[in-house]
């Protein structure tokens, strides 16, 4: 459950599975994929793009907003979030930008105030039938979650800024698909003050990773194609040593073989199984390796139903004492129902377990949610959220462990 | 002379009867219980007199105009009940035990909305059910409800919906609902 750098991190676990999941052509729509021609917002044209601005507002209730163990602090946060999407329209390539900002103000704890931003680009080129290229960049300034294992328990939450850059090559032989792609992600800390007043340099957290990735793929089937993937990558900290004396840098890599399934468009999804390793500069750091696979699939019980699960292991971050990195692997589920065309209901799952490499410790965390996103007309949106959060670890106290709930009411306007 | 006449009657009858149970069965192709309505088209027979019979309309208020007995309500008859009526009408005034047989040639539209993919007015064909009409209507749309319809029938004064399920014989002039699921079933 590391949502750290998220955005960062949601990028290239987003381009892995478009990556993974691009072969299968044709989809039923989802609840939340559907087009609703009544309530889905039309944005303006302008040219040959069409934007979609939109502003949310939000007011959320949490239990326990430090995620402590005892003495929980509740609070009210009022978030207000702009937005603007903008899409081509043109034929053959496409083109999406996007911008947005989520600020946020507590009621009684003013220090822990945000205003994160992001603004990026998606772009795909469709070289010709057989050849494709796509790439994007994004940029974000967002704020550290208090729960994470690498907070250093500013009076303020840690802000960070990242930059994320990728791009994929895809060319298909007939049966045969070879796809190479690359990314590179770089992570600047800001400092953040004690609650006694010094300054904590978050600078020894700096880093940047690149990643290069070969794909093979064959489609053995129509709708099936079975590949053989294998990534290197390397992490470069910006400081020679972190604060604790240990050099960070690293390289990595994997080698998993996997396919996409089909089983006439009620179950799908893809799965894969391979080796993953994690190579420590520093001997005082142990090598992180072991077993990578993943699962993702989308059940449609009915057309009105969409139940997607989904299981994947990787190798985290962490500056967390002797700790090299982190072994985490996470399932989730997801059911959405569509109780009236407007009207989307959704029950969430997810457990996570991470496993720190290096240091004597083991977090699992539990969530569960529900929400409801009721479309009133193409230009308003009401959504309500309950989620609950709790991280159960296995270290000599139990001062790691926390349990969270929020409560969320929005709504979004749109053009 | 009178084999003659007995042979003659014999024929009559045997005739008669034959065109009124050919009326019979035509009429009751249908559902038994169909009660004509504004709009149908019917043909009337009177047997022996062809400037009596002819294709009438039933109008707005559900009459027809015949010759000689001029209106006559038909709406909210079966018409096996409309030739008796028109029967009565033409004797004993007019003509002495008269044969009058209908024949309906084109049925009003019935209605259908809800949860289908095309919505509205369709042509009546006789042995329709539920299913069917779905079936000219598009098919059902991702939210429907299968199992079950609501049909709204045309002759029933209190105009109350009618559970129906798929093989349910529909009317003309029935407007068929079809209701919207919410989960699974």
């Amino acid at each position: 459950m590391k949502k750290l750098e998220a955005s960062a991190l949601a990028l290239l676990t987003l381009t892995a599975t478009s990556v993974i999941a691009e072969d299968i052509t044709y989809k039923p729509e989802t609840v939340t994929s559907r087009f609703r021609e009544e309530v889905a917002p039309l944005g303006a044209r302008a040219g040959a793009f069409r934007l979609y601005p939109s502003i949310s507002l939000s007011e959320k209730y949490n239990d326990n907003i430090f995620a402590t163990n005892n003495n929980e602090k509740s609070d009210f946060i009022t978030e207000i979030k702009p937005a603007l999407n903008i899409e081509s329209l043109w034929g053959r390539h496409f083109l999406s930008l996007h911008a947005d900002a989520t600020i946020g103000r507590y009621a009684d704890n003013e220090n822990e105030d945000f205003e994160d931003y992001t603004a990026g680009f998606d772009g795909n080129i469709e070289i010709s039938h057989a050849q494709n290229l796509s790439g994007g960049y994004q940029f974000s300034h967002e704020h550290e979650q208090r729960f994470s294992p690498d907070d250093v328990l500013g009076d303020a939450p840690t802000e960070l800024d990242a930059n994320a850059l990728y791009a994929n090559y895809k060319h298909q032989f007939n049966r045969v698909s070879v796809e190479v792609g690359g990314e590179y992600q770089a992570l600047d800390y800001d400092d953040v003050r004690s609650t006694t007043g010094f300054i904590i340099d978050n600078d020894d957290r700096d880093r940047d990773r690149r990643e290069l990735s070969i794909k093979l793929g064959y489609d053995y089937l129509p709708e099936y194609t079975a590949y053989v993937r294998t990534t290197i990558n390397k992490v470069d900290y910006d400081d020679a040593v972190d604060g604790n004396g240990f050099n960070r840098d690293s390289d990595g890599y994997s080698l998993s073989i996997g396919t996409d399934l089909d089983l006439s468009g009620v179950l799908y999804g893809n799965i894969f199984i391979g080796y993953e390793t994690q190579e420590y500069d520093d001997a005082a750091l142990n090598d992180v390796d072991g077993l990578t696979g993943g699962a993702s699939l989308t059940w449609l019980p009915s057309r009105m139903t969409t139940i997607t699960g989904s299981i994947t292991r990787s190798i985290e971050e962490t500056t967390l004492d002797s700790a090299s990195g982190i072994f985490s692997t996470e399932a989730n589920l997801i059911v959405d129902h569509e109780l009236l065309r407007n009207l989307l209901l959704q029950a969430r799952l997810s457990v996570t377990d991470d496993d720190f490499e290096g240091l004597n410790r083991n977090d699992d965390y539990f969530s569960t949610g529900i929400g409801a996103t009721y479309m009133l007309n193409r230009h308003f949106y009401l959504l309500l959220d309950y989620d609950h959060l709790q991280r159960n670890s296995d270290s000599v106290t139990n001062l790691n462990d926390f349990s969270e709930d929020i409560f969320s009411l929005g709504g979004r306007i749109q053009l | 002379m009178k084999k003659r006449m007995l042979h003659r009657l014999v024929l009559l009858l045997v005739i008669s009867a034959s065109s009124l149970h050919v009326a019979a069965t035509e009429s009751t192709s249908a559902a038994p219980q169909y009660r004509l309505g504004a709009g149908d088209k019917i043909k009337v027979i009177v047997f022996g007199h062809n400037d009596l019979s002819g294709q009438f309309q039933l109008d707005g208020n559900g009459r027809i105009s015949l010759p000689l007995i001029k209106e006559i309500q038909a709406s909210q008859l079966t018409v096996i009940e409309l030739e008796t009526a028109i029967t009565s009408r033409l004797a004993p005034d007019y003509l002495i035990d008269p044969k009058v047989s209908i024949e309906v040639l084109n049925y009003r539209p019935f209605y259908i909305i809800g949860e289908v993919k095309n919505p509205g007015q369709y042509s009546y064909v006789s042995g329709m059910t539920v299913l069917t009409a779905v079936a000219l209507a598009g098919g059902y749309t991702y939210r429907a409800k299968n199992n079950k319809a609501l049909i709204t029938h045309a002759q029933h004064l209190l105009k109350n919906k009618q559970v129906a399920q798929q093989d349910t014989e529909i009317l003309p002039g029935d407007v068929i609902e079809i209701p919207e699921k919410y989960w699974l079933f």
